[in-house]
C-alpha cells in the first residue's frame, strides 16, 4: 500500500512539475533572452541560458527609449488611482451600509448595474468626454475616469455590513460625527479589505492597456504597457530589448504578488475579484 | 417635525458621502452609456456634425461579412480558451487538493503567476516564443526534425489543415481558428488556468468529507465518487468561472494587438473588439463602432442571462 502511495505521489509531482514548467517557461525565456546579446539571440542552435550574459538590452531600453518615464507614469497613475478608489469607496460604502437617505437602494442597484457593462462600449464616449475636458495626454485623463468604481464600493460595503453596530454607537455617544466614525472605527477594522482593494486596484491599473491607448498619444505620457506595445509595433525586431521591457513591466506586479500571495489567492476565492 | 428635519439632514449627509463616487460614475459611465446609445443611431466621423440614420448602423453591421467573421473569430477564441482552462484548472486543483502533500503552496504560487501578469507582457513573451523565424518553438521543431511553422502568419483554419490531407474543403464556419489564433488561444489558456485552479481548490475545500465517507461505505469507486460527488458539488465554481471567462474572453483585445497588429493573416484574428477599435480609431466610424459595441453587449448579456436561466438550475448550491 505504502509503495503504491509512493508511486502515486511521484506521478502526481511529475504531472505538476510539467504543468509548472509550462507556466514558468515564458517567464524564463523572456528573462533569458533579455540578458543575451544580439548575436546570441539570433543564434541557432540556441541556448536556454545566456552564454555571455549582458545588461546591454536594459541599458539600451533606458537610453534609447524613455522607459524610465513610462515606469514613472505607470507608478503615478496606478498609485493615485488606487488611493482615490479607496477614499471614494470608503465614503460611498459607509453611506450605503450605515446612512439612511432617500433613494439609497435604488442608487446602489444602479451602481451595481454598471458592473455588467462591457468596458469597450463606454470607452469611445469616455474618450470624447475626456477630450472635451481637455484631458487628453494628461494624468487626470488616465486617473479620474477610474477614481471610483462600483466594484470597490460594493466590495467594501459588503465588508462594512459585517462590522458590529455597537462599536460605532459608543463612538457616537462620545460625540463623534459620521466622518470621525469612518476614520477612527471603520478604517482600522477594514485594513484587510482595504489592502485587498489596494492590491487589485494597483494591479488592474498597472496592467490596463485599452484606456491609456486611447487617452495618450504623445510618447512622454505613455504608461509601461503602452510603451511596451508601441515599442513592439514601432521597434521592428529588437527582441532583446522587447524582452528586457517585458521583464521590467512585469517585475513590480510579480514582487507585489509574491509578498501578498496568500492574501491575494484568498481574496480571489472569496470575492471572485480579478 | 423634528424627525422630518433629521431625515432631511440624514439624506444630505448620505448624498455627500456618495457624491464623489456618484460624480465619477455619472460622468464616466451613465453619461457615456446614454451618449453611446444615441450616437449608435448616427453616422459621425468626429470632424463633421453627426447625422441621424436610424437603425442603419445596426443593419449595416448585421449584414456585414467582416462583422460576422469577427464574431466567428471571437467564438473560436472563447470556445478555445473556455473548455481547456476549466478542464486543466480542475485537473490541477484535484492534484493539489491534498494539503499534506509537499510543495502544494509552491505549485499554487507558480500556477497563479500568469494570472497576475499583464496581457501585454504575456503576449510579448508568447510573440517571441512563436516568432516565425527565430522563435524557440520553431527551433525546437527543427531539433526533432520537423519543418518550421509560420505560427503567426498562417491564415488556414486548423480543421481545414487536417482535412487538406484528404483534399476536402470545409465551409468557412467549420474551418476552425487559424494557427495564429490558436497561438493566441494558447496564451489565453496559459493566463486562465491558474485562476480556474485556485477557484476550484476553494470549491474542493468546501466539500464535506462525510459525502465521500458515505459513498465509500456504499462501495463507490474513485471514478464514481468524482462523477457523482465532486463534479456536482463543484458546479457553483464551474458556473462562476464560466460567467467570468465568457465575459472576459468576448472582450479580448490587448494580446491580439500585440501578436497581430494588423488583425492577423487574412484578418483571421480580428476579434469583435479589435474590429470595433479599428472602425472607431482607424476609420473614424464612431456611430457604427458604437452600434457594434451595443451588439456585443447585447450578445454578452444574452449569454449571461441564458446561463443564469438555464445553467444555474443545474448548479448545486448545497
Amino acid at each position: 500500500m505504502s509503495k503504491r502511495k509512493g508511486i502515486i505521489s511521484v506521478l502526481k509531482h511529475s504531472v505538476l512539475i510539467i504543468g509548472a514548467s509550462f507556466m514558468l517557461f515564458p517567464f524564463f525565456w523572456s528573462v533569458s533572452t533579455s540578458f543575451k546579446g544580439l548575436k546570441e539571440i539570433f543564434r541557432n542552435p540556441f541556448s536556454f541560458v545566456p552564454l555571455h550574459p549582458t545588461f546591454g538590452n536594459y541599458v539600451a531600453l533606458f537610453n534609447e527609449i524613455p522607459f524610465a518615464r513610462y515606469l514613472l507614469n505607470s507608478f503615478i497613475v496606478a498609485s493615485l488611482t488606487t488611493l482615490l478608489q479607496i477614499v471614494t469607496a470608503m465614503l460611498s460604502a459607509y453611506a450605503f451600509s450605515r446612512l439612511k437617505f432617500k433613494g439609497r437602494d435604488l442608487i446602489f442597484y444602479a451602481f451595481l448595474a454598471t458592473m455588467m457593462i462591457p468596458g469597450q462600449l463606454l470607452m469611445i464616449p469616455q474618450y470624447l468626454v475626456v477630450a472635451r475636458f481637455g484631458w487628453i495626454n494628461s494624468y487626470q485623463g488616465l486617473i479620474i475616469p477610474y477614481a471610483a468604481t462600483a466594484l470597490t464600493t460594493f466590495f467594501l460595503r459588503q465588508f462594512f455590513l459585517t462590522i458590529p453596530k455597537d462599536l460605532e454607537d459608543v463612538a457616537v455617544i462620545d460625540g463623534c460625527n459620521s466622518f470621525q466614525v469612518l476614520v477612527k472605527i471603520f478604517l482600522p477594522i477594514s485594513k484587510p479589505a482595504i489592502s485587498t482593494i489596494a492590491v487589485f486596484s494597483f494591479m488592474w491599473s498597472w496592467n490596463s492597456y485599452f484606456w491609456p491607448l486611447l487617452v495618450v498619444n504623445v510618447p512622454e505620457m505613455r504608461t509601461v504597457q503602452l510603451g511596451l506595445a508601441m515599442f513592439r509595433t514601432e521597434g521592428g525586431m529588437q527582441w532583446g530589448q522587447f524582452m528586457a521591457g517585458t521583464v521590467i513591466a512585469t517585475l513590480p506586479i510579480l514582487i507585489a504578488y509574491f509578498f501578498a500571495q496568500k492574501h491575494f489567492i484568498k481574496s480571489i476565492t472569496l470575492t471572485g475579484l480579478k | 417635525m423634528i424627525s422630518k428635519r433629521k431625515k432631511f439632514r440624514d439624506s444630505i449627509k448620505g448624498y455627500m458621502f456618495i457624491s464623489p463616487t456618484a460624480l465619477v460614475i455619472t460622468v464616466f459611465v451613465f453619461f457615456p452609456l446614454i451618449y453611446a446609445f444615441i450616437m449608435s443611431f448616427h453616422t459621425w466621423n468626429m470632424s463633421s456634425a453627426p447625422i441621424y440614420v436610424g437603425l442603419r448602423n445596426y443593419t449595416t453591421a448585421l449584414k456585414s461579412v467582416d462583422f460576422w467573421n469577427s464574431m466567428l473569430y471571437t467564438f473560436y477564441y472563447v470556445l478555445g480558451v473556455l473548455p481547456f482552462s476549466l478542464v486543466f484548472g480542475l485537473f490541477f486543483a484535484l492534484l493539489l487538493r491534498d494539503n499534506t502533500m509537499r510543495g502544494t503552496g509552491i505549485y499554487r504560487v507558480i500556477y497563479f503567476m500568469p494570472v497576475v501578469t499583464s496581457p501585454i507582457a504575456a503576449a510579448m513573451g508568447f510573440n517571441w516564443i512563436f516568432e516565425n523565424q527565430m522563435g524557440i518553438a520553431n527551433h525546437l521543431l527543427e531539433k526533432i526534425g520537423s519543418q518550421p511553422v509560420s505560427w503567426l502568419s498562417t491564415p488556414t483554419g486548423i480543421l481545414q489543415m487536417f482535412f487538406n490531407n484528404f483534399n476536402i474543403a470545409l465551409p468557412k464556419v467549420l474551418q476552425g481558428p487559424s494557427l495564429t489564433m490558436c497561438v493566441i488561444i494558447l496564451l489565453g489558456i496559459w493566463q486562465n488556468v491558474g485562476y480556474a485552479t485556485v477557484v476550484y481548490l476553494a470549491g474542493l475545500q468546501s466539500i464535506s468529507d462525510t459525502y465521500y465517507e458515505a459513498a465509500s461505505l456504499d462501495g463507490a469507486t474513485k471514478w464514481k465518487k468524482f462523477w457523482h460527488i465532486t463534479l456536482p458539488l463543484l458546479s457553483p465554481s464551474t458556473f462562476f468561472l464560466l460567467i467570468m471567462f465568457i465575459i472576459a474572453s468576448f472582450q479580448v483585445f490587448g494580446p491580439i494587438q500585440i501578436m497581430t497588429p494588423a488583425g492577423g493573416p487574412l484578418n483571421t484574428t480580428s476579434v469583435i473588439v479589435f474590429y470595433l477599435y479599428r472602425q472607431a480609431f482607424s476609420y473614424y466610424n464612431m456611430g457604427y463602432a458604437m452600434a457594434v459595441a451595443f451588439l456585443l453587449m447585447g450578445f454578452i448579456l444574452t449569454m449571461t442571462i441564458f446561463q443564469f436561466r438555464f445553467l444555474e438550475r443545474k448548479v448545486n448550491y448545497e
